[in-house]
């Protein structure tokens, strides 16, 4: 099971057709990027996660690139590993710049070569000084904070009667009912909500007890409605009153509290991760790609993101740019960030394939 | 040159392509060949070869190995997902039958106007979104949807029944998208069967029942046993609809595959889980040929 860097024998071409072929649309490419894309130097493809993210990333990072390098970003979205793994195997790398989890990073880096290390001389240092150390990578730079929290409706649990920690969220006799929370398999938090439920704190969840985390997510579980794996799952079911308690992303509970749905969330006891640009290995414009990366860290970039969406930016300098109501909102603040867990991604792509697979014979005992 | 002569020049330069072609006509074998040809040559490039790759990458990725079949075959996980995916498809098979029999048979009989306006009704599913066709039955199956609206405003129930997020939810869900593909087949061998034949029950004494039980079922046979292979294979490669509508039990074998494969980029396993799918599938269609085939064709020919 385990990956290891053995020389691959199979083309990884045949593989995409094979995967598209037969596991049906689901998994197809949903985009296609046109070779030209590449023709001149003067422009880079960034791949994303679509959706109002992504709209939100166009005018805060890609039209004011444009504007100033004159470096043209032809956006696409989606950038699913298994996509990535192909195109690097294939040798044929579609994309220059892509944002994804740390964790996909080193789980891919286990298994080969498929990141090209970033060029830390073509930024200036000074402008990385609000930049946490874990979001400066070898192989990336941190763009967004985001988090998964404890989220409840409101006209349930009035603001103050809510859960306000894991134990409590826990507690089924003090708040009965259904509850959603994340399925392992996507990387989400789950474990360390166990944890943090069995009363571990935050410096000794790491490295992650495998055995306490299950024997405490067996406690929760026949409370449990569904492990949700898409994000928007949660919300949806927290709008249509499927469940009053949900550990959803912060960003989107916020979003839907703003239209008008009657939910909202705790920071206490949060976990927060982030996103990173990466450059894939094989890319045809890396110093394009750098610059766009260098860009991004700019605290009055990532402070115009926060405007439109509610991610957290990851240098800390972009709080000068933003209103305190504002900041309030989003989990890399710093009242909000000092209650949350920062996740170590590097434990999870070390451990993932194990505990993806004791997760999936658990939930059906 | 004219423009005419030059047509009739090409007519005649065409004459050896169609006397060669008219060569290998009289050889039948050959003709037969030539005309599955484009057919074959996209299956070999679109379905062969990436089922090949699939089947290298589960036997060879990262180096020769059978670890990945061990591990399907040792691991209890994946037997029990196994097991738990065929119940699904042959229950969901079940229903769509007993669901798709009566409909198909309406639409086989009313007269034609109707009948045109039923196979739209059950064609128009086909060109939703089998997402928004999931979605759809969430906002139907809620606590606050409104089959439950319904039930409590009636009084049937005091609290809301829990109708999606469990076997139930996934039933409804995949019974929805897969039922046109019962249908139509049981609809198309239905349309066909000669009525002469019924009246010639029925001349020889028998009552509607008995005319159609002893005629009309025998000969429909067929359509049941191709609209229960085509179900059930649909079935077994389900992703989208239980994910979404099922529990925290109702794990199918594709979303294990597609984890594998999309996550955690582990494709030789999820290679050797699709092969193991794909295999236990044309099994079943075997058998399905083999019993269910013949019986209903036995039948049809001594005319049971």
């Amino acid at each position: 099971m385990t990956p290891t860097a053995t020389p691959r024998t199979v083309s990884r071409r045949d593989f995409l057709k094979a995967t598209a072929a037969s596991l049906g649309s689901a998994l197809a490419p949903r985009v296609f990027v046109p070779h030209l894309a590449h023709a001149a130097r003067h422009q880079i493809v960034v791949c994303s996660w679509g959706g109002s993210y992504q709209d939100s990333q166009r005018e805060a990072f890609f039209k004011p690139f444009e504007k100033e390098t004159g470096i043209r970003v032809v956006d696409t979205s989606q950038p699913d590993v298994a996509k990535m793994k192909a195109m690097v195997d294939s040798g044929n790398v579609e994309w220059d710049v892509v944002t994804t989890g740390l964790a996909t990073v080193y789980q891919l880096q286990a298994q080969g070569d498929y990141f090209h290390p970033l060029d830390y001389n073509m930024i200036d240092p000074k402008a990385l000084n609000g930049v946490h150390a874990s979001q400066r990578d070898r192989y990336g730079l941190g763009t967004i904070y985001y988090s998964m929290n404890i989220s409840f409706r409101t006209d349930v649990y009035p603001k103050g009667k809510h859960p306000r920690s894991m134990p409590e969220f826990w507690d089924v006799k003090k708040f009965p009912g259904g509850r959603t929370l994340a399925n392992v398999s996507g990387l989400f938090m789950t474990l360390e909500h166990g944890l943090l439920a069995d009363g571990v704190p935050f410096d000794k969840i790491y490295p992650i007890d495998i055995d306490r985390a299950f024997a405490s997510l067996d406690r929760v579980k026949p409370q449990v409605v569904k492990w949700w794996s898409p994000g928007a799952l949660p919300i949806q079911m927290l709008a249509d009153k499927e469940v009053n308690l949900a550990i959803a992303y912060s960003g989107r509970i916020q979003k839907i509290r703003e239209e008008g749905v009657s939910v909202d969330l705790e920071w206490n006891h949060g976990t927060i991760s982030s996103d990173f640009w990466v450059i894939p290995r094989g890319t045809k414009n890396f110093e394009g790609a750098m610059k766009f990366v260098a860009f991004c860290m700019r605290p009055d970039r990532q402070a115009h993101l926060t405007r439109l969406i509610h991610y957290g930016p990851t240098n800390q300098d972009a709080f000068q740019f933003i209103p305190a109501e504002r900041a309030a909102l989003l989990p890399s603040a710093p009242q909000n960030f000092e209650k949350m867990l920062l996740a170590d991604v590097k434990w999870w792509a070390q451990h993932r394939p194990e505990v993806i697979k004791r997760f999936d014979a658990w939930i059906l005992k | 040159m004219t423009a005419i002569s030059r047509v009739a020049g090409s007519i005649v330069d065409a004459r050896p392509w169609i006397r060669a072609w008219e060569a290998v006509a009289e050889r039948d074998g050959l003709r037969r060949l030539l005309l599955v040809l484009p057919t074959l040559v996209v299956l070999l490039v679109l379905f062969v070869a990436p089922l090949t790759a699939i089947l290298r990458l589960s036997l060879l990725d990262p180096a020769p190995t059978a670890r990945h079949y061990l591990e399907v075959v040792t691991n209890p996980t994946y037997l029990h997902v196994l097991g738990i995916t065929f119940e699904t498809a042959a229950l969901v098979t079940l229903l769509c039958l007993a669901l798709g029999y009566p409909l198909a048979y309406v639409m086989a009989t009313v007269p034609g106007r109707l009948a045109g306006v039923l196979i739209i009704l059950v064609i128009v599913p086909f060109w939703i979104s089998v997402l928004v066709r999931t979605y759809a039955w969430m906002v139907m199956l809620g606590r606050g949807g409104l089959v439950n609206t319904l039930l409590l405003r009636l009084g049937v129930v005091e609290e809301p029944l829990r109708l999606m997020h469990n076997f139930v939810g996934v039933l409804v869900g995949m019974t929805h998208v897969l039922l046109p593909f019962a249908v139509l087949p049981m609809y198309s061998v239905m349309k066909n069967i000669d009525r002469d034949l019924l009246r010639a029950a029925e001349n020889l004494g028998a009552n509607r029942w008995q005319s159609f039980r002893r005629v009309f079922f025998p000969l429909s046979l067929l359509g049941v046993v191709s609209a229960a292979a085509l179900v059930f294979v649909s079935a077994l490669g389900f992703f989208i609809t239980p994910a979404l509508l099922g529990g925290p039990r109702d794990v199918l074998l594709s979303m294990l595959i597609e984890r594998q494969v999309n996550d955690l980029t582990n494709w030789g396993f999820g290679s050797a889980l699709a092969v193991v799918l794909l295999g236990l599938t044309l099994l079943v269609l075997i058998v399905f040929r083999r019993f269910l085939g013949t019986a209903a064709w036995g039948s049809v020919v001594e005319g049971r």
